[in-house]
């Protein structure tokens, strides 16, 4: 009974797992992105984005149920056959793989920019990536246990933000309150659910969590526990910040530890905030690792995935130093082909997937 | 080589005894005895004979000096041998049953072999050989002297048992009895090696523990590759999981009354004769809590257990704190306390990591010392730590006084943690914090801590996670970092067993 319990991933941990990585988008590049095209209104975003993908989600759910112990790849692979499986699974690679290469160098343009101006990227980069590529394996089990230890540190680094940056908030700054129009803003949060684009992602772990009931239950929790954490920070970085200047700053939470203090005598808390918060995206990329090579695994029909683990790592490292890898540098660009990449995928493909396991059925039924 | 030789020539000559049966004639038997116990040469081995009225065949007693009991051997054995009178002797079927008979309230066994017989003599029995017959009544009183009952010395209590184990099997066992008065609770003893003497002592209440962690205990042990294991001590790191690791797997206690709570939850206690015993499997929270954690009330054992959480905490990362912060991110600090700190360090030759390297160093060499000094001359080693690591080395310019500070509480913070392995897997896990602080500064520690906790997390003692219940999250009592209140802990862990979930409630 132990052993059988042991193998599998709990709610727990998978639900800290989508926290983690969902979630944490708040202290990253997302809300610069989000800012540039929903303006004062970007607060909106999260939760339509969350919403939308949500709906979407709850086909795959509905897809789920039936197979109660395949991932999401051998559900493409049964359901839309070899070629057309496998050119759908390879996107879902380059979506996730593109993800991690995006982060992580991400990760090491706040660090050196706002931290360590002194030191090369590519040691940044080494580093980050080596603790990634260790932390990974312990496999999906080890990371989501580890990311579960740092949730409640997670909790407490979001609270004391949110509570210190109280007195800097301004509430004239989000009026008015539907910023550039309605449609516009519908328009933006489907082009950015990429910012969920996990949910959709995760679904590969689906035979590692110990049930269909902890799925669900993790991954909808998860996904809650985002939209609240993306949409109350937006809200902050409009209110302390205003969307003018928000569209100039690709760092907004980095610039939020910087301006937030304790009384007079502890004025810089932006390295402390730094500390807790590189750990918290240590663990996040490494998900976003693991999860890349979970897909590139599973799409080969490779059964062991952490002895690719070095490999993928070493290829992310050379990818993210090559100069153009920058978000920062590039944020337009860039960052909207990736998007545009991700929404079709991830808002159409459960929809697909559903309608064509029911005809499925139906045919087999049939015969 | 010589010594190897030595060592082959003694292991074929005890194989050779191990099938030899003993033989009718007494003479031939003591013979046997004094060739394998090397009479005269071995002056312990005593051979006596004994002169019994109405007895006509020839008696020897037989014994080892410094395994027996003195008394018992002059007040009980020897009397009531001599009480034998002929008129049984004959009637009886053979004369080692009127022996046995004779002395029914002792432990009595007889023996056919000549080599479980010299087992027998070793451990403490007495063995009594009757001319005529090709068995030996063999009669337990033995007594090995060892120390009484002491306090523990390594973790104290204010409020508690003050019970320890001592170099003693029997004396541990009762100290648990007397806690644990339960007829599921067993004690098993593996016989490693040749000699019944090498035993381990299994202990686990058996509807509680689990069978298969059960198992692979008892795989370890028996896969123990030599065949004289010493105590305990020498069990752990053969048993352990990861040998090379800072991290310990099994957990040393010298509390009876910790080993009668783990037993409680379902873990398994090994115990020899050893000032402690072993509990197996353990996870980080058998490592962080105390016992007295459990006899304090509520608040005051949560209170602690904060202190200690930050104890850890500080004796771990203090020293790259301070190196982190003050070559990296020098805008932490609030500028009045900054330029003290610059003043201060403005006479100091060193960078700040030489320092800081060089005091850890000194206190290290303290603590060792401290150990190892004799009794007598203890006191100075305080006179001289205080005055090496602090007046005397912050006068000649070598280190800044608030390194002083940092170093102190360090150590401070580093005797917070009585685990003596927890304590060292800290003590040494201080410099690779260090090194990644000079190296990288908070991004160092802050990549190095996850790593750190990740691979906690990927360690297992004994098929158990080692941060369970917490994560992976199993079903328990919650009793991690908080203590909950003693009732409200109806739930074993059922990281470690599943079998018996609840405990007994009245």
């Amino acid at each position: 009974m132990l052993k059988k319990q042991k193998t599998k991933v709990g709610a727990r941990e998978f639900f800290a797992l989508y926290a983690m990585t969902m979630a944490l988008q708040f202290s990253d590049q997302t809300p610069a992105t989000i800012f540039k095209d929903a303006k004062n209104a970007g607060w909106m975003v999260p939760i339509i984005a969350g919403i939308l993908t949500l709906v979407s989600f709850s086909f795959v759910l509905l897809v789920l149920s039936k197979y109660k112990d395949k991932n999401m790849i051998e559900i493409i692979y049964s359901t839309f056959g070899k070629y057309i499986g496998f050119i759908l699974c390879f996107i879902l690679f380059i979506v996730a793989f593109a993800a991690i290469v995006l982060n992580s160098r991400s990760y090491v343009d706040i660090t050196r920019t706002m931290f360590l101006p002194k030191t090369p990227t590519n040691v940044i980069y080494f580093m980050l990536i080596a603790a990634a590529y260790m932390i990974g394996r312990g496999g999906l089990r080890g990371i989501s246990s580890t990311a579960w230890l740092f949730f409640v540190p997670m909790c407490i680094v979001i609270i004391i933000m949110s509570v210190l940056s109280f007195k800097d908030i301004n509430m004239y700054y989000i009026y008015p309150i539907w910023g550039p129009g309605v449609k516009e803003i519908l328009k933006v949060s489907v082009r950015h659910t990429g910012v969920f684009g996990e949910l959709i992602l995760f679904t590969i772990f689906f035979s590692e969590v110990r049930s269909y009931k902890c799925y669900k239950a993790a991954s909808l929790t998860g996904t809650a526990f985002a939209i609240v954490v993306l949409a109350v920070f937006s809200f902050i970085y409009i209110t302390v910040f205003d969307y003018v200047s928000l569209e100039n700053m690709a760092f907004p939470f980095q610039e939020l530890t910087m301006i937030v203090n304790i009384e007079q005598f502890f004025t810089n808390l932006g390295s402390l905030f730094f500390w807790i918060w590189i750990m918290l995206s240590v663990i996040r990329c490494t998900v976003l690792l693991y999860l890349a090579t979970s897909i590139f695994c599973y799409m080969l029909n490779i059964k062991e995935i952490k002895p690719l683990l070095p490999a993928l790592s070493a290829i992310i490292f050379i990818l993210g130093n090559m100069p153009n890898s920058s978000l920062a540098q590039n944020i337009t660009s860039k960052a909207d082909v990736f998007y545009q990449l991700t929404y079709y995928i991830l808002l159409l493909l459960p929809f697909i997937l559903w309608i064509l396991s029911k005809i499925r059925k139906v045919a087999g039924n049939e015969s | 080589m010589k010594e190897e030789k030595r060592d082959n020539k003694a292991s074929r000559k005890k194989r050779q005894y191990e099938d030899t049966k003993l033989q009718t004639a007494i003479d031939k038997n003591l013979e046997l005895f004094k060739q394998v116990l090397h009479y005269p040469l071995n002056q312990d081995f005593i051979i006596k004979d004994l002169t019994i009225e109405d007895f006509e065949r020839k008696c020897s007693l037989l014994y080892m000096k410094g395994t027996i009991d003195s008394s018992k051997l002059e007040n009980n054995l020897v009397p009531s041998l001599k009480k034998i009178n002929q008129i049984e002797m004959t009637e009886a079927i053979s004369c080692w049953a009127v022996v046995v008979k004779q002395l029914d309230f002792m432990t009595v066994e007889t023996v056919e072999t000549l080599y479980k017989a010299v087992d027998k003599i070793l451990f403490g029995y007495a063995a009594i050989l009757i001319d005529g017959c090709d068995i030996a009544v063999t009669v337990n009183i033995s007594k090995f002297e060892h120390r009484s009952i002491e306090k523990p010395s390594i973790e104290n209590a204010i409020k508690g048992p003050m019970e320890s184990f001592v170099e003693d099997v029997g004396t541990n066992i009762s100290l648990i009895r007397k806690i644990v008065r339960n007829e599921q609770l067993i004690s098993e003893s593996i016989i490693k090696g040749q000699r019944t003497s090498d035993a381990i002592v299994l202990m686990y209440i058996k509807d509680i523990a689990d069978e298969e962690i059960l198992e692979c205990v008892k795989k370890r042990i028996y896969d123990i590759s030599t065949d004289n294991i010493q105590n305990l001590e020498i069990v752990e790191q053969y048993i352990e999981d990861r040998p090379y690791s800072l991290v310990p797997t099994v957990l040393y206690t010298e509390r009876p009354d910790r080993v009668a709570a783990f037993l409680q939850e379902g873990h398994i206690a090994l115990l020899n004769n050893s000032s402690g015993g072993l509990i197996v499997p353990i996870t980080f929270w058998s490592l962080f809590h105390t016992a007295e954690d459990y006899y304090q009330r509520w608040p005051y054992s949560n209170f602690v257990r904060l202190i200690r959480l930050i104890a850890f905490f500080l004796a771990m990362l203090t020293p790259s704190l301070y190196i982190a912060v003050t070559n990296y991110h020098v805008e932490m600090i609030p500028t009045d306390l900054l330029l003290a700190i610059g003043a201060s360090r403005e006479i100091v030759p060193f960078p700040a990591i030489v320092e800081v390297i060089s005091m850890e160093l000194a206190f290290e060499i303290l603590r060792e010392a401290g150990i190892r000094v004799p009794t007598p001359i203890g006191p100075t080693i305080g006179i001289v730590g205080a005055l090496i690591l602090g007046q005397a080395a912050v006068e000649a310019n070598i280190v800044s006084p608030i390194l002083v500070i940092v170093i102190a509480i360090t150590g401070l913070s580093s005797f917070a943690i009585s685990e003596i392995s927890t304590n060292f897997m800290i003590r040494i896990g201080r410099f690779v914090y260090l090194a990644f602080a000079s190296f990288m500064g908070l991004y160092g520690i802050g990549l190095c801590f996850v790593v750190g906790v990740a691979y906690l997390v990927s360690i297992e003692s004994f098929g158990v996670p080692f941060f369970s219940p917490y994560a992976p999250h199993y079903k328990s009592a919650g009793d991690t970092f908080y203590r909950p209140q003693l009732w409200t802990m109806i739930f074993r862990p059922f990281n470690i067993q599943q079998k018996n979930k609840v405990r007994n409630q009245q």
